[in-house]
């Protein structure tokens, strides 16, 4: 549409009404107004119908807006962000994830989301035969082994996913930022689950979940069905 | 501080200039989102596309005073991209949540039958506001955003507060008429239904 705006024979009874259902009429606005309704009552049924109509679309507004409200702006993608920063605001996985020292397969092309493939974990190894941890990375492989060993680690995903990339200022490389997902079991006792429902305002609520035994178990090679 | 002085210091890479300025438009951007996305399109992902478009190109700003319609012009930019992607996700997701309202519906009080019913006519009023011109379409949600008056609109658009304020004015009567009409039809199809 042309951003011109060619006058419409209504167009000074439409602002004016406008002007009135918003609040903003002036006094001339009212004296105007005063004698169109002289000439024509049917405008008091037609600003009664907008009033209703700018009601009903403040509120469709305002729903969208109380939803823009609950969108936080990603500020660890910015391109300046310091790498910390962006490590910290990540937010995703513990401290220890992200200092791990991994041996990567990536290639300049990767943009974030895309997975990331690790490669040997042998360079990890080192540390641990010794019990001494000197890198991240050790630390890293000596929660893994001692998870595995309780029950409470099940092990690593072999692919992580890229969140950004930013080429070093000298050249020399890409600072890649990405996240590795570990899988851990942990067995919940009752009394300390629980479910997030939303109450009929459509809030989201935390209550105690009820767990329900599981009665018919499926083959014990299968994993375990979570039941509540 | 202005805000020419927190769009410098956020594409320097400031978070908290980047994070007051998001804070301080967001509720608008939405409105904006709302007039120009296609009918299946979902103003929350639309909205996370904002946010990352704004936090990775604020940099690329080259006058800090232009940010309202540079803010603006990513949202028309993110609502008409989108397409039949998202369309097809969309469907994918209600194969899972059948009962995800429409958007713009809300999920408030569904439950009780005045609930259902506000719902149903704010669903018939997005879809009468979806038949407006897009520019007056634009004009009429952007004033009912909070604390958006005829200047701050022409800020945002770069059109004229008498511009603006004549595009509000004819799309509520168009509004109105249409209302009407949709009013009559359904009128007409009750009557001309079976007892």
């Amino acid at each position: 549409m042309n951003d011109q705006l060619h006058p419409e024979p209504n167009d000074r009874r439409d602002v004016l009404i406008g002007r009135i259902i918003d609040g903003e009429a002036t006094g001339q606005d009212w004296a105007e107004f005063r004698q169109l309704a002289g000439d024509d009552e049917s405008v008091f049924a037609e600003i009664a119908e907008l009033q209703d109509l700018r009601k009903r679309t403040i509120d469709i507004v305002e729903q969208v807006g109380d939803l823009a409200d609950t969108i936080e702006l990603p500020v660890h993608m910015h391109p300046k962000a310091s790498p910390a920063h962006r490590l910290r605001t990540a937010g995703v996985w513990g401290g220890w994830a992200v200092a791990a020292m991994v041996a990567v397969a990536w290639s300049i092309g990767l943009r974030p989301g895309d997975p990331l493939i690790f490669g040997s974990h042998e360079g990890q190894q080192a540390g641990i035969g010794s019990g001494v941890i000197n890198t991240a990375g050790d630390a890293l492989q000596k929660y893994l082994d001692l998870g595995k060993k309780s029950g409470s680690v099940i092990g690593e995903m072999p692919s992580g996913i890229i969140l950004d990339k930013q080429p070093l200022a000298d050249g020399s490389g890409v600072e890649t930022t990405y996240l590795r997902c570990i899988i851990e079991r942990i067995v919940v006792r009752d009394g300390d689950v629980f479910q997030q429902v939303e109450n009929d305002a459509g809030q989201a609520r935390i209550i105690p979940a009820k767990i329900t035994p599981v009665s018919n178990p499926a083959s014990p090679s299968a994993p375990e069905p979570l039941a509540w | 501080m202005d805000e020419s002085d927190l769009v410098r210091r956020a594409a320097a890479g400031d978070p908290r200039a980047a994070e007051l300025i998001w804070k301080t438009h967001r509720r608008w951007i939405a409105a904006v989102l709302l007039a120009h996305k296609p009918r299946q399109a979902d103003v929350e992902d639309l909205l996370q596309e904002v946010a990352l478009a704004v936090v990775q190109k604020i940099n690329q700003l080259d006058d800090p005073a232009a940010l309202k319609p540079w803010l603006r012009m990513i949202a028309v930019n993110a609502a008409r991209a989108t397409g039949r992607k998202q369309t097809r996700r969309k469907g994918l997701l209600r194969l899972v949540r059948p009962n995800v309202p429409e958007e713009g519906e809300g999920t408030s009080d569904l439950t009780t039958d005045a609930g259902r019913q506000r719902q149903e006519r704010a669903r018939q009023l997005g879809s009468l506001i979806e038949q407006l011109p897009d520019a007056y379409r634009e004009c009429v949600l952007l004033r009912c955003a909070r604390g958006m008056s005829h200047k701050q609109i022409s800020e945002v658009t770069g059109l004229p507060e008498t511009t603006i304020e004549t595009r509000i004015a004819r799309g509520r009567r168009m509004l109105r008429e249409l209302a009407e009409t949709s009013q009559h039809t359904r009128g007409d199809r009750l009557a001309g239904s079976p007892s």
